[in-house]
């Protein structure tokens, strides 16, 4: 009878065996997405910037640079956050806008947007968003205003569900942060309480929040209240190698 | 057993779009590598060719830091291993969604890992995540117990408590004698 260390190292060798038949990637397809990336991000943070303001940014996160960062970057003037941006690339849809001050982290704001319809590699991937700006930490350990775009369902596209794009200005601080709050990067669950316009309150992990707000949300979030970490903890997290933005 | 750090794969006559060749020669040295550990903790193919990609990319942004350390392998595999955690959870979220909107999803399973070496993983992938680290560096990458821990970032006494808890669980899960 096999042992169980002959079977786990046979196991091994099956996956290596297979691992190393996969073709070579020229190094280049590694930042294939960002393109992608980079026009979500571009995309919601003009979108905040439209529906919320730059008032409402530098209120978030206390930083008159990367609120200014943010509006050179999409276009808006100082002063006329209101104004619906030119870009046709967009969304005009923007819904379910949200902002609220979440004890121990600071002002969250919420809007979900699309469905848009994007072609990439020749296969037309219809997302929706939820966009999140928040205050984050940087691994500078300095306080700014980041954000971070959860998209799906990509249902023609065979590898991804859900897209995950961090705003990242040039410190690379943004995106990791929020994304931290939020518990998609680092693996520690968080819970974050949904009020709906209808009354009920959902409870749902931070796995199940794209979900909810993208795709399940029929009503209006009228708050959100997220639990599980300190601004310590989080800043903690982001000392890890986590710093990709894109 | 894999000695990460002498992989022989020729550098892809491409790469090399960073400008950087000993960045070059790290990622072709590692990157199979990094797939087959990507693998055996997600049983996706697709999903583990991303998590090698982007481990890789996440040294090549830092890699002037990186190239520093003493082992720039193990830094990405910790950094490969944590996005797998992240991944895993997004991945929940993915089949819900995708339960709600039924489509034909092409297998991203290996195609010759199947049968009983197909179970075995599974069974692999079950244990709560720092087993499956260890069992994976343990048998993908023919790591030490202190390899394992500095990846892991533990003592190499966590790294003993987590294999010997997986292997007990593992035999019994599989009915396999484990004189060790």
């Amino acid at each position: 009878m096999k042992t169980l260390e002959d079977t786990l190292r046979e196991a091994a060798g099956s996956i290596r065996t297979e691992a190393a038949k996969m073709p070579d990637r020229t190094w280049h397809t590694a930042t294939r997405r960002a393109p992608l990336g980079v026009l979500v991000a571009v995309a919601a943070a003009a979108l905040v910037v439209a529906v919320i303001g730059i008032p409402a940014l530098l209120t978030a996160g206390g930083n008159r640079d990367v609120a200014d960062d943010i509006a050179t970057t999409t276009g808006q003037a100082e002063g006329t956050a209101d104004a619906i941006p030119a870009n046709p690339e967009l969304p005009e849809d923007a819904r379910h806008v949200v902002t609220q001050n979440v004890p121990g982290y600071g002002e969250f704001t919420l809007s979900v947007s699309g469905p848009v319809t994007e072609v990439i590699d020749g296969e037309t991937v219809v997302m929706t968003c939820l966009h999140v700006v928040a205050p984050t930490v940087g691994p500078d350990r300095t306080v700014g205003v980041g954000g971070v775009s959860v998209c799906g369902p990509n249902l023609s596209s065979t590898t991804f569900g859900i897209w995950v794009y961090t705003h990242c200005d040039e410190t690379n601080r943004s995106g990791t942060g929020v994304m931290s709050i939020l518990g998609l990067d680092t693996g520690v669950p968080n819970t974050v309480r949904l009020a709906l316009d209808n009354g009920e309150t959902v409870e749902v992990t931070t796995d199940d929040l794209a979900a909810v707000l993208a795709w399940d949300a029929p009503h209006t979030v009228t708050g959100i209240a997220i639990s599980g970490r300190s601004a310590e903890q989080i800043a903690s997290a982001i000392d890890l190698p986590l710093g990709v933005c894109g | 057993v894999i000695d990460v750090t002498t992989d022989t794969d020729a550098v892809p006559a491409t790469v090399g779009v960073g400008g950087d060749a000993s960045f070059d020669l790290f990622y072709a040295r590692q990157r199979k590598s990094l797939i087959a550990l990507a693998y055996a903790v997600t049983g996706s193919r697709s999903g583990a060719e991303d998590l090698a990609q982007d481990a890789l990319t996440a040294a090549y942004r830092s890699w002037d830091e990186v190239r520093s350390k003493d082992n720039p392998g193990t830094w990405v595999r910790r950094v490969l291993l944590n996005k797998a955690s992240s991944a895993y959870r997004r991945r929940l979220a993915e089949a819900k969604a995708l339960a709600r909107h039924p489509r034909d999803l092409d297998s991203s399973a290996f195609p010759e890992v199947t049968g009983e070496i197909d179970k075995i993983w599974r069974e692999v992938r079950r244990l709560p995540r720092r087993q499956l680290e260890v069992v994976a560096l343990t048998y993908m990458e023919g790591m030490s117990m202190t390899e394992i821990a500095e990846v892991l970032e533990v003592t190499k006494q966590t790294v003993n408590v987590h294999m010997r808890r997986a292997r007990k669980t593992l035999s019994d899960r599989l009915g396999l004698e484990d004189p060790a």
